[in-house]
């Protein structure tokens, strides 16, 4: 083992070139790999590409399979290889300007309006129109030609009503096969009521891309659309449920495992169970901020909460089933379904809903939040080592929330929600949950040439969003991405650690209440202490007339896919 | 006869210094250090339970040079008395060790100084040094080309010249 001799990698105990691998970016390991033959079957070794992966997970958004070690142990070498391979060029193609334009074809000429837009499995753009259509297009990157269809509500649902649909959202169910896409409107014209149109859609591929869909229309070249789209297909019954709920509801969102779906009117809550068809209302409004306009945003379902974010309160609601009292709005309608249930009691208005005080409770200071994207719960490995993996019940939940001010510009928020305990204590006295809520990024449009953002996103895994941007007095859309920076507290390649003495010096005992009040200082100063975030514009369009405005932006996080919807009712992706 | 080399002023025995072990390198040399020193290394920490339990202390022979040896002497006197996470048997393992700036100094030596150390860390089991080392090698060939790595590595490049052109059967080895 000694000394004169030379000495390289290849006298080296594999175990110890593992260690040098683990800090060793992708093209690195890569580049090794055609060094010589001992070196290339080492970096094919299963562990040099799952601590890759472990690494990324820090950073990146990745493929399901990839999130966890449990399943990703299960992949083989070169599944695992690739997933890091590409995650890896992803990262760099995320932030890269696009050249390449898909207008997503396959509509009727009369198509207007889109009220929802999503991307969903990384692939299927789906698309929700004012007048009830919900169109799917898979855009899988590796088929040249995308395929499109088209799918209709019920017809009566077309029939029932003149009044347009105002409000959609759309998940996916749990294991991917399908998606809950729910559609609101008012129930007629001259009755109260709002109506919600509840579908699950089958996202079988193997299965339905066989049938004669639509073809997409390709750049600038226009079809004659007037036929009616041959792939559409009628849902069956079954699959469409209705929901029949107070004046001017919006839907906000779905829990397909709860089979729980929450609506917003300014400032009330309504969560309803749909198979049971009973249900809860909140009204959240609060006193103290009743002088400025604090209408609902956005509402989540997230573990036994429903998180509330308004223009300037972010507010935890506790949400248990089952609910008591059945849903009773409902105005009847010569037009109606079948058989609609029967009006039970009167209207909202006249039976007041006791305000509700939320649980927890932030405030953001001095912005005015017009639209809210909101992560998926992160795991908890994302954001520091410290987490008690036994303590499932009370483990925290981290979000990231995007949210946009017309104005102001950008505000990037990370959420951390601790659920209530009932388990250290009796239930009867259960330690409520806390919230804890972190600017961590900021776009700042009040800065310099005014500007405006008209839409906004982040990805379900919280590492990248997008948003469409406006200068004042220029004819142009922005299309403008970033990517979250690793967390703080995770370990990380620059960080520099000094070795520390054993004997630790003394800690002044007061150290932490010093912090506690430095994050309320916090609370009430200025957005400065939010990191800039770190944006690339990668796509423009001219608009000289509204029809090229873009007012609608969906991506995949992983695939880095962008959707976007115009005002005239056009999709395209980039 | 050997001479009996003292490591370094500093870690002379004065007040309350541990007792002394006596380190022989393959090249014959003695050396002689105090325990604490090396009880980063979790072999020698090993031998010294032996010695304990047997009460009988004895040389501890160590397959690498006294050049090597010396220079993890030097490393493990820098980090005396100081706690780094790597080395503690009972803390979870770490992803990535962390950047330490004084042992980046410490290994800018060569390649061949480079694998020497590591391997004798390795022997040793000093982990903390393991993991630098790890780290200047892999800062050696980060963002290097191919051609520029077989260099630093000093790897022939073995492959055939239809190997070097499909690289998918270079997966076989």
């Amino acid at each position: 083992m000694d000394s004169e001799g030379q000495h390289t990698l290849l006298t080296t105990p594999s175990e110890l070139l593992f260690h040098v691998f683990t800090f060793l970016d992708v093209p690195s390991i890569l580049a090794l790999r055609q060094t010589c033959k001992s070196l290339s079957l080492l970096t094919h070794d299963k562990g040099v590409w799952l601590d890759q992966l472990r690494h990324q997970r820090n950073s990146l958004p990745l493929p399901s399979p990839a999130r966890d070690d449990v399943s990703a142990l299960a992949l083989t070498p070169e599944e695992l290889e690739k997933i890091v391979v590409s995650a890896h060029a992803s990262q760099h193609a995320w932030h890269r300007p696009r050249q390449e334009v898909t207008h997503l074809g396959g509509l009727q000429a009369d198509y207007r309006d889109i009220i929802y837009l999503t991307v969903l499995l990384d692939r299927l753009v789906l698309c929700v129109y004012s007048h009830g259509s919900v169109v799917l297009w898979n855009v899988a990157s590796n088929s040249a030609k995308m395929r499109a269809r088209v799918i209709h509500p019920q017809s009566y649902w077309e029939l029932w009503g003149l009044e347009p649909w105002t409000s959609a959202v759309a998940c996916l169910d749990n294991g991917n096969e399908a998606a809950y896409v729910a559609i609101t409107r008012a129930q007629n014209r001259t009755q109260q009521g709002s109506a919600t149109v509840l579908m699950r859609i089958p996202l079988d591929e193997t299965a339905s891309y066989e049938a004669p869909y639509l073809g997409s229309v390709n750049r600038d070249q226009t079809e004659d659309l007037t036929q009616p789209p041959p792939g559409s297909r009628n849902l069956n019954f079954n699959d469409v449920d209705t929901i029949f709920g107070p004046d001017a509801q919006v839907v906000r969102t779905i829990d397909p495992a709860q089979q729980i779906i929450a609506f917003s009117r300014t400032t009330h809550i309504d969560v309803t169970h749909w198979p049971t068809n009973t249900g809860i209302t909140l009204d959240t409004q609060r006193e103290d901020v009743d002088q400025l306009w604090n209408g609902i945003i956005a509402l989540q379902f997230i573990g036994p909460y429903l998180l509330c974010i308004k223009a300037r309160t972010l507010e935890l609601y506790p949400i248990s089933l089952p609910f008591s009292s059945r849903t009773s709005y409902f105005v009847s309608s010569s037009l109606g379904p079948p058989t609609p249930p029967e009006p039970q009691g009167d209207s909202h208005d006249d039976v007041p809903v006791p305000p509700r005080r939320p649980v927890a409770l932030h405030s953001f200071p001095r912005t005015t939040f017009r639209g809210a994207s909101i992560s998926s719960s992160l795991p908890r490995s994302h954001c520091a080592a410290s987490a008690a993996p036994d303590e499932t019940a009370t483990s925290p939940i981290v979000l990231t929330l995007l949210a946009h001010d017309v104005l102001r510009g950008v505000f990037q928020y990370r959420v951390n929600i601790v659920p209530a305990s009932s388990t250290a204590r009796p239930s009867s006295f259960p330690i409520p949950p806390t919230l804890h809520v972190d600017l961590i990024g900021v776009h700042n449009m009040a800065l310099g040439v005014p500007g405006f953002v008209s839409a906004a996103a982040i990805g379900p895994q919280g590492r990248r969003g997008v948003w469409v941007e406006r200068t004042k007095k220029v004819t142009t859309r922005r299309v403008v991405v970033f990517s979250t920076p690793a967390c703080d507290d995770a370990p990380d390649d620059g960080d520099v650690e000094q070795p520390r003495p054993v004997t630790l010096p003394l800690q002044f005992v007061d150290a932490e209440n010093d912090l506690s009040d430095e994050e309320e200082g916090r609370e009430d100063g200025a957005w400065g202490l939010g990191k800039p975030i770190n944006t690339h514009p990668v796509y423009e369009v001219k608009s000289y007339d509204l029809h090229e405005d873009l007012v609608q932006v969906a991506f995949s996080e992983v695939s880095g896919l962008i959707a976007l919807g115009t005002r005239a009712g056009a999709v395209r992706v980039i | 006869m050997p001479t009996i080399v003292s490591v370094d002023d500093s870690t002379v025995p004065g007040e309350g210094s541990s007792r002394l072990l006596l380190l022989v390198s393959s090249d014959n040399k003695h050396i002689v250090v105090e325990e604490d020193i090396m009880s980063r290394s979790r072999f020698i920490s090993k031998q010294v339970e032996g010695f304990e339990a047997t009460s009988q202390r004895h040389a501890i022979l160590l397959p690498f040079s006294s050049f090597v040896l010396n220079k993890v002497i030097e490393y493990c006197s820098h980090y005396r008395g100081y706690y780094l996470l790597e080395d503690d048997p009972d803390a979870a393992p770490p992803g990535r060790s962390p950047v330490r700036e004084w042992d980046q100094e410490f290994l800018d030596v060569d390649r061949n100084m480079l694998l020497r150390i590591i391997k004798a860390a390795h022997y040793l089991e000093i982990k903390s040094l393991v993991g630098s080392c790890a780290r200047a090698i892999a800062d050696m060939i980060r963002g290097k080309t191919t051609e520029e790595m077989r260099e630093i590595l000093g790897v022939e490049n073995d492959f055939t010249p239809e190997e070097e052109h499909s690289p998918s059967s270079k997966c076989t080895g």
